[in-house]
């Protein structure tokens, strides 16, 4: 017998045995390993590894039968707003309708037959086996050295390993021919840290590759260089250690499992807000790749909603178009940020990084305080200095009407501005910033040089009001600033007038 | 239900409240217009390769084949990207759903190993161990009787494959971790 025709004898007995009120006896009889049994077993599988399965095997057996079907409702909704959205075709809505009605019958089924069970070894061995400790799943995950792992476990525990390093080759006691070549063989360990780093995930593990990338930086400038290494940069790179460790709060060493699916689907933030599902429905209507505009959709949602709690967790009060922009510009910036990852080894900053620039970023253009910093602030005998000589002088600025009005949009009208400045910056590499409403993300000129002159070109968008006569935007100011390496301000403020750009008819 | 999960999930319809999405306002239309026209490049034919390009390789996923009752099989696969905070679903390559996930407290620590192009369903382990780095690692388990399905584990290093009665690969999962105290 052909495994098709098995199968198909098995959904055609078991069509019966569901319509019929036979029970589980005989379905088993059936032996059918089609769709049903896949979903069975799958769902088995999630339990399995399903941190605290254990607490659920037996007592909790219908509690968690419920979750899962809500989920599924959850999932089957989700369908129903793909399918208004146009983002999924009528035809296949019904069969994913039909498939979340099946794994309704899976978990039902699941949780009569686990009943049954008495042991749940297998379970519990099924979950030893998945990870054991951290060291292990680094090593074994990224295939990195295992004294670079010991190093980033040491540092996600709170020790001090880099500081440990600097602190060795600074003060190895005997006068060596090179003071470089220690941070040589640290620049070498902490490429193999980076690499372990690599299996850090979430905002968390992301806030870490960001710090050990630009530890990683600071090293290979200072073993590029000649001579004692300069104590302020020997500083930053243990200012880059404590803000590694301040993301994570000293992580435990021993790993438990976390399902990626089931229980981390979040229901409240699927319900969603009015400001969200109108900038969905928007983002919909546009053309473009459909794996485009829902990832634009997801990171909207995301950010709109981390707007509202960082403003009230920060005690702020937004206007509506602020925290559009605060949403718009932060999605900007993930998006220019993969933008340079796909030309680089640039390792990406947690979103939640991200939002936090675009609030700033929008916080200044209306003249408010930036958010406090989230990293502690530097060891007080640290002594920092602060930037001098900043120079931004605006010496020319040309604009070029690059779709006005838009072919599709009379009442939206596209421009460049092309802008010189001369500037001097007191470290490079530095970055030139142009910020301001309607304008995301911000454009930016990568400095090498101490000085001189550059030109950026900042594309606009503005808008029209409904009566045709009037930009609504015409007072809008582009804020252009000098940036160090990691985005902060080093000053420079320079607010260069937009244009009255040419109007609707 | 479902008309009125639409009302509900689709931001209370039109202005009117007789359901149905409102259009989008200018500035709406500007907004999303600016974030499509600043998508990092696409590539690749399918939703899915397209995401891929777009946001790079999934923290975790699940991969399975399910065969319908009319005989026909669809490979399914779940992308979990926990710094976005979304799984996103493909069957046979187009993406059918895209729901939010709840932010972890936690570091993660990724199966970075693997990748779900590397999978092939189907197939018996036998072949599927041939890919792996450390296969002897695994080990692997039967299915409770219970259950009624005659399915077989192997278990190792942050992977769960699952084979069906005739010993052939039809479920996996990419199994991400946590750190903290174990059972808490």
């Amino acid at each position: 017998v052909s495994r098709r025709v098995k199968m198909t004898l098995g959904a055609l007995l078991l069509a019966f045995t569901l319509t019929s009120g036979v029970g589980v006896v005989a379905y088993q009889t059936a032996d059918a390993f089609g769709l049903l049994g896949a979903l069975i077993t799958r769902t088995v599988v999630q339990t399995a590894s399903l941190k605290d399965a254990e607490k659920r095997d037996r007592s909790n057996i219908n509690k968690r039968r419920d979750a899962e079907l809500a989920e599924v409702d959850l999932r089957v909704q989700a369908v129903a707003v793909q399918e208004e959205k146009g983002w999924l075709s009528a035809e296949t809505a019904v069969r994913e309708r039909e498939r979340y009605d099946r794994l309704s019958e899976a978990i039902t089924e699941r949780a009569k037959r686990e009943r049954q069970i008495t042991s749940y070894q297998t379970r519990h061995r099924i979950r030893e086996n998945i990870g054991n400790t951290f060291i292990d799943v680094v090593k074994v995950a990224t295939g990195a050295d295992p004294r670079a792992v010991d190093f980033l476990a040491g540092l996600l525990q709170g020790k001090k390993p880099l500081a440990a390093a600097i602190d060795a080759a600074v003060s190895g006691g005997q006068p060596v021919a090179d003071p470089r070549q220690p941070f040589r063989d640290l620049e070498a360990q902490l490429q193999e840290v980076k690499k372990a780093a690599q299996a850090l995930g979430g905002a968390k593990g992301i806030a870490v590759r960001a710090r050990v990338d630009q530890m990683l930086r600071e090293t290979t400038g200072i073993a590029e260089g000649e001579g004692e290494p300069p104590d302020d940069v020997l500083q930053r790179l243990t200012d880059l250690e404590e803000a590694a460790q301040a993301a994570v709060s000293q992580a435990g060493d021993i790993a438990k499992d976390l399902f990626p699916g089931s229980e981390g689907i979040s229901r409240t933030r699927f319900a969603g807000e009015e400001r969200f599902d109108q900038l969905d429905a928007a983002v919909a209507a546009e053309q473009g790749p459909l794996a485009g505009r829902v990832l634009i959709s997801s990171l909207l949602r995301n950010a709109l909603n981390d707007v509202e709690e960082l403003a009230g967790d920060e005690g702020l009060t937004l206007t509506q178009d602020q925290i559009d922009a605060m949403a718009r510009t932060a999605v900007g910036l993930w998006q220019e940020q993969r933008k340079r990852a796909a030309d680089s080894d640039e390792v990406l900053l947690p979103f939640d990084e991200l939002l936090r620039a675009a609030v700033n970023e929008i916080l200044a253009t209306g003249g408010e305080e930036p958010l406090a910093e989230e990293s502690p602030e530097p060891s007080d005998e640290e002594d920092v200095q602060p930037p001098t000589d900043v120079v931004l002088t605006l010496e020319d600025l040309e604009v070029v009407f690059t779709g006005c009005p838009d072919p599709k949009f009379p009442d939206v009208c596209h421009y460049d501005m092309v802008i010189t400045f001369d500037y001097v910056t007191p470290v490079v590499p530095a970055k030139l910033s142009c910020t301001g409403e309607f304008l995301s993300p911000a454009a930016e000129r990568d400095l090498s040089f101490e000085s001189g002159s550059t030109t950026i070109t900042v594309s606009r968008t503005v808008l029209f009001d409904s009566s045709g006569g009037v930009a609504v935007t015409e007072q809008l100011q582009t804020r252009c600033r000098l940036l160090n390496a990691t985005g902060a301000v080093l000053g420079g403020d320079v607010l260069v007038s937009s244009p009255v750009p040419p109007r609707s008819p | 239900v479902v008309l009125v999960a639409v009302v509900v999930l689709g931001g209370g319809g039109g202005e009117d409240g007789r359901g149905g999405p409102a259009a989008p306002s200018a500035d709406d239309r500007v907004i999303a217009s600016e974030l499509v026209a600043s998508l990092p490049p696409v590539s690749g034919e399918t939703d899915r390769e397209q995401m891929r390009s777009l946001a790079g390789p999934p923290d975790a996923f699940t991969v399975s084949l399910e065969t319908y009752d009319d005989g026909t099989t669809v490979r399914r696969e779940e992308w979990f990207y926990y710094d976005l905070r979304s799984v996103y679903e493909f069957a046979d390559g187009a993406l059918v759903s895209n729901l939010p996930l709840d932010a972890s407290d936690q570091l993660i620590l990724l199966p970075v190993q693997y990748d779900p192009d590397d999978f092939q369903l189907g197939v018996p382990w036998e072949t599927v161990s041939a890919t792996l780095p450390d296969a002897a690692s695994f080990s692997s388990y039967q299915l409770e009787e219970a259950y009624g399905v005659d399915a077989t584990y192997y278990v190792g290093e942050q992977l769960l494959l699952v084979f069906d009665e005739d010993g052939l690969l039809f479920y996996l999962e990419a199994v991400p971790l946590e750190t903290g105290e174990e059972g808490s």
